[in-house]
């Protein structure tokens, strides 16, 4: 499979300046200045193959968003390179702009006060789609996202979670092969949240689409995206498939086990209380206790402990997503 | 061509369909534009009757020509300005400029038609188009509609340069200061004063000036046009540098 998108130490650095409140050093700014300058994106590298999803994560300042309107084209990097579909973007040539879809979750680019199909009628000329190809892809689109309804609505009296699908549908009229998704479900209620993901999982898998998705909800990657990118302070932390992501960050798996406290023999009541003593047990109530091993050794664990004790119930725990993205975001920058 | 053409055409019937929807627009519309029309005329009436018929060396006709030439011009001018202000305005306060940026048209193409003022502006069309074809004779009509236009490009360039800064870090608001300037601007009776300090102090005289000079054949259209193109060489190399050093990282 060839690669869709190829980054090299890419960089985009925003200069500002510095100024201290009050009159004398407001005008003492006009004459000179102290100028700062902010790696919002510093030194990433990757490459996407086509048709693959992919997750940007990472906190607020990150450079996810940055990168993003930098292999769109919005940015110019202020190092670095980077191609998409073979393109550089920042060139901005006509083919590569037919060829890519950018939905922000916070900039709309419907027409506020007509119906959505407006908007999309304006994008079948821009994008110089033919018109049995827009009816079709809008058909099907309309059908999928369950919004034929309101399609003759204003985009002003439409709820956010349906200008969201109409956002969706603007930006895949013209089936773009590579697809930006910024922010896409932020605001929207759980259920939206989840008909949107249907949305994407089933159209991304239909059409192979190469989709780059940034959210700041955990479960939104973890839904969708076959491998994470997770950036801080401008910089790449992880990159790989998010279980693997788990397996790093998080590579205990806990499970709580309840004993039949009557059927314990007096040994078996001493092999436990020494797990606790070695903390390879932690008590949680009289008859609860939860245990942590290792995922690799969780299998041999389960079966040694069912054969070895009277147990009333064994529960594992679930992974805490966003207790990993933490501990991801933590991550040291590899160099 | 077709392409851009097709996209002017479906802009054109969007900005209509989307001022149709007001009808408080379509009130104001009526009061503002035809009260205006009203006030220009009777001023134009008064600076005649003052002038004793010969206004700064202009015969009757000529003043009458000039005012037909500003309004064609200002109404040319002003559908493309108040649209492109508006819309840049717009397009950094709300992020547009982020999509329009992605969109295979040129980027400048997208933001002249996307406010386009077509419709608030067409009396002045009209009605100036009229009163040039009334004040002057029928072998000076090409070179009047031609000087009215040509003056109305440089108008809109000089306006986007001034502007620019300000579109530059999001302050612009269209509706105060410069534009407000511009408009009370094109209203003061420079005349031929060849004053480049009063000129450059009232850009919509400038231009109509320019324009009368050429109409009178005092200048040559090449010179007009020239003066056009290198401001608009300005505006556009202004409007790279905006679009190369735009700063919106997030929101």
């Amino acid at each position: 499979m060839s690669d869709a998108i190829v980054v090299k130490d890419l960089k985009r650095t925003f200069r500002h300046y510095e100024k201290k409140p009050g009159l004398l050093p407001t005008l003492k700014s006009v004459l000179w200045r102290e100028w700062n300058d902010v790696s919002a994106v510093d030194g990433v590298s990757f490459t996407i193959p086509q048709g693959s999803f992919v997750g940007f994560l990472g906190p607020n300042g990150a450079g996810k968003t940055t990168t993003l309107k930098m292999l769109s084209g919005i940015l110019t990097p202020t190092a670095g390179s980077c191609t998409v579909l073979g393109f550089t973007p920042s060139e901005r040539k006509r083919a590569f702009k037919k060829q890519i879809g950018f939905v922000m979750g916070q900039k709309s680019q419907l027409i506020w006060d007509l119906p959505p199909t407006d908007t999309f009628v304006l994008h079948r000329d821009l994008y110089e789609i033919p018109r049995t190809q827009w009816n079709e892809t809008l058909e099907t689109l309309t059908e999928l996202l369950r919004v034929r309804h309101i399609l003759s609505t204003p985009v002003r009296q439409l709820s956010l979670g349906e200008r969201m699908k109409c956002e969706l549908i603007a930006s895949l009229l013209h089936k773009p092969k590579v697809l930006f998704l910024d922010e896409p479900t932020i605001g929207l209620d759980v259920i939206s949240q989840v008909h949107l993901w249907e949305f994407l999982g089933t159209y991304q898998a239909k059409e192979k689409m190469t989709v780059l998705l940034t959210s700041h909800y955990v479960h939104d990657i973890a839904n969708l995206c076959q491998n994470v990118i997770i950036l801080n302070k401008g910089k790449k932390v992880f990159e790989g498939a998010f279980d693997s992501l788990i397996e790093k960050v998080e590579p205990e798996r806990s499970g709580l086990i309840r004993f039949r406290k009557e059927e314990l023999k007096k040994e078996q009541t001493e092999t436990i209380a020494q797990m606790v003593k070695n903390r390879h047990l932690e008590q949680v109530d009289l008859h609860t206790y939860r245990i942590a091993v290792p995922r690799t050794e969780l299998s041999a664990a389960t079966q040694w402990m069912l054969k070895s004790f009277p147990i009333e119930e064994l529960r594992m725990e679930e992974v805490d997503l966003t207790e990993v993205i933490e501990k991801a975001f933590a991550m040291e920058s590899r160099a | 061509m077709r392409y851009f053409l097709s996209i002017y055409k479906r802009a054109a019937h969007l900005h209509f369909l989307r001022w149709m929807r007001y009808r408080a627009d379509v009130l104001v519309w009526i009061l503002t534009i035809w009260c205006m029309l009203a006030i220009q005329a009777v001023f134009l009436f008064v600076t005649y009757s003052v002038s004793g018929g010969n206004f700064f060396g202009y015969s009757s006709n000529e003043i009458i020509g000039f005012f037909g030439a500003a309004l064609l011009a200002s109404g040319l001018a002003q559908s493309v300005i108040t649209g492109v202000i508006l819309t840049l305005s717009k397009a950094v306060w709300q992020g547009n400029l982020d999509h329009w940026l992605l969109q295979p048209p040129p980027f400048l193409f997208r933001i002249v038609t996307e406010e386009l003022g077509i419709v608030w502006y067409w009396p002045h069309i009209i009605v100036g188009s009229g009163i040039v074809l009334y004040a002057f004779p029928a072998s000076l009509w090409i070179l009047a509609f031609a000087s009215a236009i040509v003056a109305s490009t440089i108008e809109m360039a000089i306006v986007l340069i001034f502007c620019l800064p300000s579109i530059r870090w999001g302050r612009w608001n269209p509706d105060e200061g410069l534009w407000e300037y511009l408009e009370s601007a094109r209203s003061v009776p420079i005349g031929r004063t060849r004053s480049f300090m009063l000129w450059l102090a009232s850009f919509g005289v400038l231009q109509y000036s320019l324009a009368l000079e050429v109409i009178t054949g005092r200048l040559s259209l090449l010179i007009l046009v020239l003066i056009s193109a290198a401001l608009w060489a300005l505006a556009l190399l202004l409007l790279k540098v905006l679009v190369r050093s735009y700063g919106s990282a997030s929101s």
